[in-house]
């Protein structure tokens, strides 16, 4: 049987052939048609891992407060977060067509009434409305304390906010001191605030 | 006045007739009785000063309603849900406002009409709304890198697919010609090739199928 093989020229023959005659480009051996299907896979896959990477980023509970610059709604200048060092800031995502904004919004409105002179900023975020609606949410509830509209939604970006109501109360150095992720209550708020003001 | 205009809000009648109406009610734009030569009022007509003012503070205010009436369009519901439909629900995930039954839903397909009525344009409107809201409102992720990844990657992907195919179809080509050349001029001396009739165990077997058939 070895003598057959040996007398068969061509089972010696041991040289590799080259990849590219059977289609590929002869990069590490795939064909054409694998690596475009590599590099779509490649490509679906970053777009997906991202997209579930930035899903399961959660709202910051601690650390520095992220930075924001909005108009206010009643057309009185800007509201800049980083202006309010030295002041405990509530930051109150809310939307008129949120039912549990509607129950919380008199006891923000009693919070900053309590607090507004002690050094205590309260700033609402109308997420997801519109400048309409917004301000007659405003009118109706007779709120006083400064609103301002999410332009592009983009503080809701910064903040990973997942819905309304969401309040994060930040300390005099610009920290997130809390973050309450319910409707909030005058008892909860006013016992952050006071400890805050004890502390400083 | 008022029993005028809210006859106007029950009755469904166009502005212009109301207008009419509620002008010949006014003294100074009555005319004068023949008789008296005064108006219904009891004055003389245009020479009643307070009562023209008022005339004609009211014909101004009517103009400006009538213009404001003219400005503003009656939008229909399929007006409406045809741009909503080119936009997301800005609290669930990838449903069409259109179709959206939520709150805030309502509230935005709200102010699509109003700003139809407005007398915006498709484009204007689409366009507040993204301004307003971000890019999610039309489907496009908001963070900026993925925004950037989901946009480039289809022109990538269809990048190397053409570039893909126009190298396997210029291998095709440069690889079939010479083949396609060969098998034919192959193909062709075949069949002008004559039977070799001096092979011997072929003219054999021949001749010995002739001889078992005598």
């Amino acid at each position: 049987m070895s003598d057959v093989i040996d007398e068969l020229d061509f089972l010696q023959d041991v040289t590799p052939r080259p990849q590219h005659e059977d289609g590929g480009f002869g990069f590490f051996g795939l064909s054409l048609g694998s690596w475009v299907l590599l590099i779509g896979v490649l490509a679906v896959a970053a777009v997906f891992g991202f997209a579930l990477l930035k899903r399961h980023e959660t709202q910051p509970t601690g650390g520095p407060a992220p930075d924001f610059r909005t108009p206010l709604l009643n057309g009185e200048g800007d509201f800049v977060l980083s202006e309010h060092r030295g002041e405990v800031v509530i930051v109150n995502f809310w939307a008129s067509w949120c039912v549990p904004c509607r129950r919380e919004a008199p006891v923000l409105q009693a919070t900053w009434e309590r607090f507004k002179d002690r050094g205590v900023t309260l700033i609402g975020i109308a997420h997801e409305d519109t400048d309409r609606d917004s301000l007659a949410f405003i009118e109706e509830f007779g709120i006083t304390y400064p609103n301002a509209p999410d332009i592009r939604s983009s503080i809701s970006a910064q903040y990973n906010i997942l819905g309304v109501p969401e309040t994060f109360i930040i300390d005099q150095d610009g920290n997130i001191a809390e973050f309450i992720y319910a409707e909030v209550t005058e008892e909860r708020l006013a016992a952050t605030i006071e400890q805050l003001l004890a502390e400083f | 006045m008022r029993s005028t205009w809210g006859m106007f809000v029950k009755s469904g009648k166009k502005l212009p007739e109301t207008m009419f109406l509620v002008l010949t009610r006014i003294p100074a734009f009555c005319p004068p009785s023949p008789s008296t030569g005064r108006g219904p009022g009891g004055g003389v007509g245009l020479y009643r000063t307070p009562t023209i003012i008022v005339s004609i503070v009211l014909l101004v205010l009517l103009s400006f309603a009538s213009f404001a009436h003219a400005q503003q369009r009656d939008v229909t519901a399929d007006e409406v849900n045809a741009i909503a439909k080119k936009l997301y629900c800005p609290v669930c995930e990838n449903v069409p406002l259109d179709a959206c039954p939520t709150a805030a839903c309502v509230q935005w397909r709200n102010e699509i009409r109003l700003q139809l009525e407005e007398g915006q344009s498709e484009e204007q409107i689409i366009q507040s709304f993204v301004d307003r809201f971000g890019d999610l409102v039309v489907g496009t992720p908001q963070d900026p890198t993925l925004r950037a990844l989901s946009l480039v990657t289809p022109v990538i992907l269809g990048l190397v697919a053409a570039v893909g195919a126009g190298l396997v179809f210029m291998r095709w080509q440069r690889t079939s010609t010479p083949q396609r050349s060969a098998a034919v001029a192959n193909n062709e001396q075949q069949n002008d090739t004559p039977v070799d009739l001096t092979d011997d165990d072929y003219r054999a077997r021949i001749e010995r199928d002739l001889k078992e058939r005598r």
